[in-house]
C-alpha cells in the first residue's frame, strides 16, 4: 500500500523496544512472481531458508532476475507499480509465528510512443488496474485490508483511492499504531509502516561503473567538499557537502553514507569500521578534514593511508557489502550478488561469518558461483535455480538430496564437491 | 624436550582457540602447528596423511583432532558419538607408537564450550546473558551467541572471527568442569607434560 504522501511514514511509528522485538522474528518465507518476462511465462515460487538462501545455478537460469524481481515487487509493494513482476505474492512469519500472506498484481497500461509500445511511467495512473492484500493464512476470504477497483478497506473504514491504489494520507487520520500495539489490527498498518525494506548489491565492483563522463580512474581521488560561504538560495542555507570529482553512482552512494555515518557520530560508523579490520578489508580507514576555517573544507575518505578513490578493487567490493548490510535494518532483506568477485578466499570465508552473524533480523539471498561460499554454507539453505524451455525454476534439495549431501559431507567431501560432482544437476 | 602439539580441526577458527588453550596450559612458547580442513570428510579421508606430515616436517609428539558432533539436518538429532569416535580413531592410525593422539568431540559445536563461564557469555552479550551448567545440552550455541550479541550497545555483533580473543578469557577450570569434550583437552594437555619426549 502507498501513499499520495510521503511524510504519511511518520504516522506513528512503534515504539523502539517493540520494533525491534518484531523486527527479530519476523521473516520472508517465501516468495512467488509472476508476470515477469526475465523468468519466463510462468510462476516462480522461491521457498527463502531461515537466514541465509544461496541460490546456485548456470549462467542465464535466472538468478539475477529472481532477485530483481523479488526487489522490484517489495519496492512496488511500497511505491506503487512500476516495473516489476505483474503478481507479487510473499508469505510472511511474525515474531508470534502468524503467517500473513501479501500480494499485489496490476495491469500494465502500454501506450504507442514514437519508437513503440511504452510502459507507463512511475505515477503515472492511467490503465493501472491496482489490486493489493493482505490476510492471515487460512483466512484469504476475510482480507486484513485490501484494495481493489477505486476501493481501500481497511478494517471497516472504506476509502476512495486513485485507480493505482495510491491513498490519501488523510485515510490514516486517527489511527495511532503506538494505541494498538497488541491488537490484530496492528498488522495492516505494520505492512504500511513498515514494509519489508529490500537492498540490492550488484555483482562487479564499484568502482567499475561506468558514468556518464567516463570511467573512474584508478588514480582518481574523491573529496567531499563544503564552502562554508555557499548558500542554498531557495532555502538560503548552507550547502552541505558535495561530492567532486567523477562520481559513479554506485560507488558515490556507499561512500557519502559512509561519510554521513561519520559526520553525524552515528554508531554505526565505528561499527563498520570494526567489521571492515574484523575480515582484513582493511587496516585503518580515516576520514581526515582540512581547510580553513572560513574556507571551504575539504574531506578525504582515505582506506590504509590511499583515497577510496585509488583503493584496490577487492577492498572496495568488502565495504561495499559491509555498507549494505549496516545500512538495512531490521526486517529486511540483503539481495548479494556473487559476494565473491574480487575476495580473496580468506577474507570471504571471515565476510560469510559475518553475514551469518547479523542473520539474525535479516535475512540474505545470496547467488554465487564460488566453491568458497558453497563450502560455507549448509545444504538446506541452497536453492537450486535452472532454465527448462524458457521458463526459470526454483528449487531447493529434496530429503533424498540432502541425506546424500549429508552422507557426502560425512564421508566423502565437501558442499562444493559435491555440487560440482553433478549429484544434483537437472540435466 | 618440549612437547609439540599437531591441531588438526575443521575450520581455521577451530584450530585458532585450541591453540590459544594449548598455550595458556603448557606456556606461550609451546609448539601447535594447526591444520585445518574443509569440515570432517576431510579429516577422515586426510587425517593420517597429515599426521605423517606434521611429524615428518615439524617434529609433532602430540595430536589432537577436534571434530564437531554434528546434527542431522533432517531429524535435528545428533549423530553418533561413538561411531564418530571410532571412524576418526581409525583415520588417524599411522605407524608410530611414540605419538600421543587426542579425539576431541564438542557437541554440535565448539562454540559450546564459552557458554559454560559467565564472563565470557557476558563479553559476548556486553552485560547480558548467563552461563550454561550444561553447555553440551545447548542447541545452536553458535547461533545463540549470535542471537546474544544483537542489541544497540554491541557493536559489532560477535562472530567466529571473535573465538581466539573468548579463549584467552575462557575460565579453564570452570569449563573443563563442564563440558566433558573441554575436560579431555584439558586432560591431555596437562598429561602430556610428564609423558616422556
Amino acid at each position: 500500500m502507498y501513499l499520495v504522501a510521503s511524510d504519511a511514514k511518520n504516522a506513528g511509528p512503534l515504539p523502539a523496544e517493540k520494533a525491534d522485538r518484531e523486527a527479530f522474528g519476523w521473516k520472508m518465507l517465501s516468495v512467488e512472481l509472476e508476470g515477469w518476462a526475465p523468468l519466463g511465462p510462468r510462476k516462480v515460487t522461491l521457498d527463502l531458508a531461515d537466514r541465509r538462501t544461496v541460490l546456485i545455478g548456470r549462467n542465464g537460469a535466472g538468478k539475477s532476475a529472481l532477485i530483481e524481481g523479488i526487489l522490484l515487487g517489495l519496492d512496488d509493494s511500497e511505491s506503487g507499480p512500476r516495473t516489476g513482476p505483474h503478481r507479487f505474492k510473499a508469505l510472511f512469519q511474525d515474531h508470534t509465528g502468524r503467517r500473513i500472506f501479501y500480494e499485489h498484481s496490476w495491469a500494465p497500461a502500454v501506450s504507442r510512443g514514437a519508437s513503440g509500445p511504452q510502459m507507463p511511467l512511475k505515477g503515472q495512473e492511467a490503465g493501472q488496474e491496482w489490486a493489493e492484500r493482505c490476510w492471515y493464512d487460512g483466512q484469504e476470504d476475510q482480507p486484513i485490508w485490501q484494495l481493489k477497483d477505486g476501493q481501500a478497506r481497511i478494517g471497516a473504514k472504506e476509502i476512495e483511492v486513485s485507480k493505482n491504489g495510491s491513498v490519501p494520507a488523510s485515510a490514516f487520520d486517527g489511527i495511532d499504531p503506538s494505541a494498538m500495539e497488541n491488537s490484530d489490527q496492528l498488522q495492516p498498518y505494520l505492512f504500511y509502516l513498515y514494509c519489508l525494506y529490500a537492498k540490492r548489491v550488484y555483482a562487479g565492483i564499484p568502482h567499475a561503473v561506468e558514468p556518464k563522463d567516463g570511467p573512474l580512474a584508478r588514480t582518481d581521488k574523491v573529496f567531499f567538499y563544503k564552502d562554508k560561504k555557499k548558500t542554498d538560495t531557495a532555502e538560503q542555507t548552507p550547502v552541505e557537502w558535495e561530492i567532486l570529482g567523477k562520481n559513479p553512482a554506485r560507488f558515490t552512494g556507499i561512500f557519502s553514507e559512509i561519510f554521513e555515518w561519520k559526520r553525524t557520530d552515528s554508531p554505526t560508523f565505528a561499527e563498520f569500521i570494526a567489521l571492515g579490520q574484523k575480515i582484513g578489508a582493511f587496516q585503518e580507514f580515516e576520514i581526515p578534514i582540512l581547510g580553513p576555517r572560513d574556507g571551504p573544507s575539504f574531506a578525504s575518505i582515505d582506506v590504509d593511508g590511499v583515497n577510496v578513490g585509488a583503493a584496490p578493487d577487492g577492498t572496495l567490493r568488502l565495504m561495499e557489502i559491509l555498507h549494505a548490510m549496516l545500512r538495512i535494518q531490521g526486517r529486511s532483506i540483503l539481495l548479494l550478488e556473487e559476494p565473491e568477485t574480487g575476495i580473496h578466499p580468506g577474507a570471504l570465508i571471515k565476510l560469510l561469518s559475518v553475514l551469518e552473524a547479523y542473520a539474525e533480523d535479516r535475512q540474505f539471498v545470496i547467488s554465487s558461483h564460488s566453491p568458497v561460499v558453497f563450502g560455507q554454507v549448509k545444504p538446506e539453505e541452497l536453492r537450486i535455480v535452472y532454465r527448462q524451455d524458457g521458463q526459470t525454476h526454483v528449487r531447493k534439495l529434496d530429503v533424498s538430496e540432502l541425506d546424500r549431501a549429508t552422507a557426502f559431507l560425512s564421508q566423502e567431501g565437501t558442499l562444493d564437491e559435491f555440487l560440482l560432482s553433478g549429484a544434483i544437476d537437472e540435466s | 624436550m618440549n612437547r609439540r602439539f599437531g591441531v588438526i580441526t575443521e575450520d581455521q577458527t577451530d584450530g585458532d582457540v585450541v591453540r590459544v588453550v594449548i598455550r595458556r596450559l603448557s606456556g606461550d612458547q609451546t609448539p601447535v602447528k594447526v591444520r585445518s580442513q574443509k569440515g570432517c570428510s576431510k579429516i577422515k579421508a586426510k587425517a593420517a596423511r597429515i599426521i605423517v606430515d606434521l611429524v615428518a616436517t615439524n617434529d609433532v609428539s602430540d595430536i589432537i583432532v577436534v571434530q564437531d558432533l554434528d546434527r542431522n539436518p533432517t531429524t535435528k538429532q545428533l549423530n553418533d558419538e561413538g561411531q564418530l569416535r571410532q571412524l576418526l580413531s581409525d583415520s588417524c592410525q599411522v605407524r608410530s607408537a611414540a605419538i600421543r593422539r587426542l579425539i576431541c568431540i564438542p557437541v554440535e559445536e565448539l562454540e559450546a564450550w564459552f557458554w559454560s563461564d559467565e564472563e565470557v557469555v557476558k563479553t559476548v552479550g556486553r552485560g547480558k546473558g548467563n552461563a550454561h551448567p550444561e553447555p553440551h545440552r545447548i542447541m545452536s550455541p553458535k547461533e545463540k551467541l549470535q542471537r546474544l550479541s544483537y542489541g544497540e550497545n554491541a557493536k559489532p555483533r560477535y562472530t567466529t572471527q571473535d573465538n581466539p580473543d573468548l579463549a584467552r578469557k575462557l575460565n579453564l577450570a570452570i569449563c573443563a568442569k563442564r563440558c566433558p569434550s573441554f575436560k579431555s583437552l584439558v586432560d591431555f594437555v596437562a598429561s602430556s607434560a610428564l609423558a616422556s619426549p
